[in-house]
């Protein structure tokens, strides 16, 4: 597999403590596949893909994890009640997807928010950075 | 002669004193030297003194003889007066006193006595006829010559009287003898005809009489002749100066002692004036009767071409004028016939146009030719008016509120001097039409600008039905808040129901946006400037409607309270538009990024699982333009979907040969999801180009069979190739088999089974129709 740009960050992958991981919520093959690729790279343990929402909120529920991508149109499903669950739980996600700010009910406006197609760079940056609880 | 006197002095004193002093009376009257005699109420004489006795030529019996003292009475003509038909028995029986009723007594010895009674009737004090007294005056002294004396001199009294009476008679007194020869003539005559006494006595009398006349002179001579009267004859005479006159004239014949006609007197009244005044009252009837009529009618006209025609009778008549024409300034102020009676085509285009007055002239003047031919005009108006065989007209000018508006003409056949109370007439018809004229105009004027706007009313009506749309009013100074029926309807209200106020208008607001209503409101009031606001009610039907509004702040007149007024326009369906294309938006966005993200995972798969690049590219080209074909197919049909047939024609047909034989594709009608679309594309992408690569479309024998069937909502396919290269497993899992074998079983929770039988691949995919 040819490495890409992101992978060489390293960060919050490997080392001397448990590898971050992350939930990935998607439910285009092809997308979770990229995306399940470049966050292996950097060092995550991917949980899912799940493709829907029901297989998603079963997941959440059942595994642990620490950060999770929410693509927000699962075949026609919304992603927001499992956003909802995150919230009151106080667990981190990201959006990831085609979606504007505006598009997104009121009260997820200011989420972490990532567009797609997104840069792998920024994408583990924004995991960084949502860890860090900035 | 004063026996009266005496007589009623005897009637008043002599019965109530007789008693006191009897016989003084008596012996008074005894010696009186007129004749006295008193009776009883029944006529019997009771006293008679000597002049009685004398003049009756008797005794009279007192007590016994009745009536009267003489032995006979005749009358003045001879004939025999019975006693108790005297005088005295008259007065008796009537109660009432006679006064010098003549009489003849006839004495015993035959001789006459003509006398002259005066017999008085005598009442008691309580009214009681108790007698009479009576005084015979003889009037047998008074001689033929003393009468014949008092005759001619009261004849020439008399005649001197009737000529100061015919002197000075304002009447014309003429008397002419039988062959109308004029013999007297008086004063009367001198200033009626203009001829003296010496010029006239002796002429003819047809010297009066005018031309016209001349048959009546015989006809009234012969009349004259035959003794008869003609009383209050109206004919003409001439003047010496030549004018003529009118007279009333009564001729009676005269006659000699004999009662032969010998002449006639003739008096002539001048009835001139009367007549003149009798026409002139005529003719003012006739025109306050015109005038009368024209008022009525302009007063009744409703249009203007009512006042015209009312305007040229009015003229006809009360002027007497034989045509008559009426013309106002056009918008070109160009004077034009709008009205007309007894002009020609040709007359009324030759003169089209001309005034002798510009729209502008100040206090225009009516302008009246009494005859063409000695009048101030051009020739060539001249000649137009003449061949219209006319001779004297009119110019009067139509003046409404101090402008010149037009004009009415009058015409006349013949020369015609123009009066000053005609001239009076024209201005008062001109004054009238004027006004009518310009009522009309206005009139005619507001309806037409009435009719504009209720059109455009109907107008706005429409536009408002049409585009769920109301109008509304609000009067800030009563708080008064109008809402037309469309603008009702809206709000779900039956037509009237409104309640009028801005609580009413407030109730149906959707609460969240009453504050923001209120606030622009306030806005508009505190700025004058246009309100625009859209916000929802809640409707009786239990549904939110959105609502536009659009006002604007009307500056008010003096002494009116502000209004705004607006429209108000139902926007749900437009608001439910906008949130579908908002929609529609957001999920064309999402799919394009999800393609590019599509995209950008089939680059990295395609050039990271190939070691050879040349080839990558290829594969990586051919899957884009994959895709981008399947995404034609779906936009073609709106995405709505797309038919399985479809998706596996556009992926085999480049690999079909012209006989057809390489390809058979079967299967019931199968219409798929547009995700369903784009991943069996992609599967059937990589089966094709793997066949064509390695597989049976590489070998002229080679062939493909796709079969599908439909059971229960799941889609069963089969793709078999035969009759290719001999069939090696593959030792590399490529992209290619890993899309096949993963996108259909994660994307669309199918099941794919490759088969690398060595006679040829075979893949079978079982997937659900119904997306999950």
């Amino acid at each position: 597999m040819l490495p890409v740009a992101a992978i060489s960050s390293g960060e919050g992958g490997a080392g001397w403590r448990e590898p971050l991981r992350i939930l990935v919520v998607e439910d285009e093959f092809l997308l979770a596949l990229v995306l399940e690729d470049d966050l292996a790279a950097a060092g995550y343990t991917v949980v899912g893909p799940y493709n829907s929402l029901s297989s998603a909120m079963a997941a959440s529920q059942r595994e642990a994890f620490d950060v999770a991508i929410l693509d927000v149109n699962l075949d026609g499903e919304m992603v927001y009640p499992l956003a909802d669950d995150l919230i009151a739980r106080g667990m981190r996600f990201i959006f990831l997807t085609g979606y504007v700010a505006n598009d997104l009910p009121e009260r997820f406006r200011k989420s972490n928010r990532l567009p797609k197609p997104y840069d792998p760079a920024a994408l583990l940056r924004e995991i960084a950075r949502v860890r860090s609880g900035n | 002669m004063n026996g009266l006197q005496v007589a009623l002095l005897v009637a008043d004193s002599a019965v109530p004193q007789s008693a006191s002093e009897p016989g003084l009376h008596e012996r008074i009257l005894e010696h009186l030297p007129a004749a006295i005699y008193m009776t009883d109420a029944e006529g019997r004489i009771t006293f008679y003194n000597r002049a009685a006795a004398e003049l009756a030529g008797r005794e009279p019996e007192l007590g016994k003889d009745k009536w009267c003292v003489s032995w006979r009475l005749r009358r003045h003509d001879g004939t025999l007066l019975p006693h108790d038909e005297c005088p005295m028995a008259i007065a008796l029986k009537s109660g009432l006193p006679v006064r010098g009723e003549e009489a003849v007594a006839e004495r015993p010895d035959g001789s006459l006595v003509p006398f002259l009674a005066y017999p008085t009737p005598l009442f008691s004090a309580n009214g009681e006829l108790i007698g009479a007294v009576n005084m015979l005056v003889n009037v047998s002294e008074r001689s033929a010559d003393t009468v014949m004396r008092d005759q001619s001199e009261r004849f020439d009294v008399l005649q001197s009287r009737l000529a100061a009476i015919v002197e000075f008679s304002n009447d014309a007194i003429i008397s002419k003898d039988l062959s109308g020869t004029i013999s007297t003539w008086n004063k009367g005559a001198e200033r009626i005809f203009g001829y003296t006494a010496e010029e006239a006595i002796g002429q003819p009398v047809t010297i009066l009489i005018p031309e016209e006349q001349s048959d009546e002179e015989p006809g009234i001579l012969r009349r004259i002749r035959n003794g008869e009267r003609v009383e209050h004859y109206e004919t003409k005479r001439r003047r010496k100066d030549g004018t003529i006159i009118d007279v009333s004239l009564t001729i009676s014949p005269v006659r000699d002692h004999l009662g032969n006609v010998i002449g006639a007197s003739k008096i002539a009244r001048d009835v001139t004036g009367r007549k003149r005044a009798e026409e002139a009252l005529a003719r003012r009837v006739n025109e306050q009767a015109a005038l009368h009529e024209f008022t009525a009618r302009l007063h009744r006209a409703t249009s203007l071409k009512e006042v015209y025609q009312a305007g040229l009778d009015a003229i006809i008549k009360a002027l007497g004028c034989d045509r008559a024409s009426l013309l106002l300034f056009d918008e070109n102020e160009v004077m034009r016939f709008v009205a007309w009676r007894g002009l020609s085509e040709g007359y009324r285009m030759a003169v089209n146009g001309h005034s002798p007055w510009t729209k502008d002239s100040s206090d225009p003047n009516p302008i009246f030719v009494d005859d063409i031919e000695t009048a101030d005009l051009s020739d060539h108006l001249k000649e137009q008016i003449r061949s219209e065989g006319m001779r004297a007209l009119g110019f009067v000018p139509l003046v409404t509120k101090g402008a010149l508006v037009g004009k009415f003409m009058t015409y006349y056949d013949r020369p015609h001097v123009y009066s000053r109370a005609e001239a009076d007439l024209c201005l008062t018809i001109a004054r009238q039409l004027g006004f009518s004229v310009e009522r009309l105009r206005a009139e005619e004027a507001r309806r037409r600008v009435e009719e504009a706007l209720r059109e455009s009313e109907q107008r706005l009506q429409l536009a408002l039905t049409a585009g769920r749309m109301g109008a509304w009013e609000w009067e800030l100074g009563s708080g008064r808040v109008i809402w037309s029926p469309g603008l009702e309807e809206l709000h779900g209200l039956e037509p009237g129901t409104f309640g009028g106020t801005f609580d009413d208008f407030k109730r149906n607001i959707h609460p969240d946006d009453l504050p923001m209503v209120e606030a622009r409101i306030g806005d508009a009031l505190r700025t004058s400037e246009d309100y625009h606001v859209v916000y929802r009610i809640d409707h009786p039907s239990g549904t939110i409607r959105w609502m536009e509004s659009f006002g604007r702040f009307n500056r008010p007149a003096e002494g009116r309270s502000p209004r705004i007024a607006g429209v108000c326009m139902d926007i749900t369906e437009r608001k439910q538009t906008e949130t579908q294309r908002d929609l529609l938006v957001a999920e064309l966005s999402h799919r394009v990024k999800n393609t590019l993200a599509t995209v950008i995972s089939i680059a990295r798969q395609s050039f990271a699982t190939n070691p050879d690049a040349v080839e990558a590219q290829r594969s990586f080209n051919a899957r884009i333009r994959a895709l981008g074909q399947t995404h034609s197919r779906l936009a073609e049909a709106s995405w709505s979907g797309v038919s399985l047939e479809t998706i596996l024609l556009d992926e085999l047909a480049p690999y079909r040969r012209e006989d057809q034989t390489n390809l058979s594709i079967s299967g019931p009608y199968t219409s798929l999801t547009p995700k369903q679309a784009l991943t069996l594309a992609m599967a059937a992408h990589e089966l094709a180009t793997n066949a064509a690569k390695y597989g049976a479309l590489s070998h002229r024998g080679g062939r493909v069979e796709v079969e599908w069937t439909k059971t229960e909502g799941q889609l069963r396919l089969k793709w078999c190739e035969t009759g290719g290269p001999k069939v090696v497993a593959p030792t590399r899992y490529g992209f290619g088999r890993m899309l096949l074998e993963r996108i259909v079983a994660a994307d669309l929770g199918g099941d794919v089974r490759i088969d690398f039988a060595s006679g040829g691949l075979c893949c079978e995919i079982d997937m659900p129709l119904q997306p999950r």
